[in-house]
């Protein structure tokens, strides 16, 4: 993957606080520019470290999830574990629902962070459908209207992805159209109160 | 009564209400529920362990399906359901309504988390009902959004 070359990317910081009232005025974007909250749990952290697993097929979500669920640290908070167990389901889904590879295959990362409280979860897929800009828009959003019923190979308007804002304090993603969807988000220990959530997308081709 | 049962999740009338047990993802069918009540319905939710994309779907799907003239109340929320409530349109309107939910707040000398269930009354001006040595763990003015889309 090192020949790629990335072709677009953005930071979207997002007002927490008065996420009810968003519109395009209160976003801020920063191009390619290269913004400070970036690698504060991210980049600290040896790739050897890193607890993983391969999903072959959606069903295989429930089971990884409780075995993830069940190795967290004693002391993890309730809401920790319902946000991590939500942010898992939501982008396990996605990755089956919208990967447009013939054999899809789904991974999962998770390590604690140094502050050995906040979790970053990495959930990737072989497919690579979503679209810069479309996730930009979707997280321009406050609020969701729904969608027709969504079952497994439908597409939806991204509520999961949508989801996943609101139970984590940074996300990353990086996508490589038609080979790859990686989804970086920080869980953390206590709900996300500060004043801004920051994502990330970039965007390569080949 | 059960009035619907898969792997993951329960719907139980009793007298009072009806207990939703489990986790409401893709596999709820609300179209397998027959189901038309009289009156006025109670949700109780204390036993709900998660609500996925999908699933709510499907859920608001069935409450839809629900005679207009009933009126749903929903208690014993736990806080990822009022999180969603807040995000998604349907789940909470002028005639589905959450009457009591569980309120996050964290003990900083135990370093703990703390769910205090709180009754929709006890909620003035968007401000949460304070607690000696506890701190409301949200943002009150998202968490309680609820109480206006519910009023509007």
């Amino acid at each position: 993957m090192n020949n790629m070359t990335p072709i677009k990317s953005d930071y979207l910081m997002i007002d927490i606080e008065n996420d009810s009232k968003l519109d395009h005025a209160d976003l801020c974007f920063f191009g390619n520019k290269p913004f400070e909250l970036i690698d504060t749990a991210l980049l600290s952290q040896s790739g050897d470290d890193w607890n993983k697993f391969q999903l072959f097929g959606v069903d295989e979500r429930v089971k990884t999830n409780e075995t993830i669920l069940s190795s967290l640290l004693p002391g993890t908070s309730n809401y920790q574990r319902q946000s991590i167990s939500i942010v898992i389901d939501e982008l396990t889904t996605n990755a089956f629902l919208h990967s447009n590879s013939k054999v899809p295959l789904v991974e999962i990362h998770w390590i604690y962070n140094l502050d050995k409280k906040s979790i970053t979860l990495r959930i990737s897929d072989n497919g690579g459908s979503l679209a810069l800009k479309e996730i930009l828009n979707l997280f321009r959003e406050s609020k969701m209207p729904l969608t027709p019923n969504m079952k497994i190979g439908a597409s939806g308007a991204g509520l999961g992805l949508f989801f996943c804002k609101e139970f984590s304090s940074q996300i990353y993603i990086n996508v490589v159209q038609n080979k790859l969807t990686e989804v970086t988000c920080v869980v953390p220990y206590r709900p996300n109160k500060e004043s801004v959530l920051v994502v990330s997308t970039y965007e390569k081709q080949l | 009564m059960i009035l619907y049962k898969n792997d993951r999740l329960t719907f139980e009338v009793s007298e009072k209400d009806i207990k939703i047990e489990g986790i409401i993802d893709e596999y709820f069918l609300f179209s397998s529920i027959s189901f038309t009540p009289a009156s006025d319905i109670v949700l109780d939710l204390a036993k709900l362990e998660k609500i996925n994309s999908c699933g709510i779907r499907e859920f608001i799907s069935w409450l839809t399906s629900l005679p207009g003239e009933i009126n749903v109340n929903y208690i014993n929320c736990p806080i990822f359901f009022i999180n969603q409530s807040n995000m998604v349109h349907g789940i909470v309107s002028k005639n589905r309504k959450i009457a009591s939910f569980y309120c996050p707040y964290f003990n900083e000398e135990k370093e703990e988390e703390v769910e205090i269930l709180t009754k929709i009354e006890e909620i003035v001006d968007m401000k949460a009902p304070v607690h000696e040595g506890l701190t409301f763990d949200s943002i009150e003015k998202k968490f309680f959004n609820f109480l206006i889309l519910q009023n509007e």
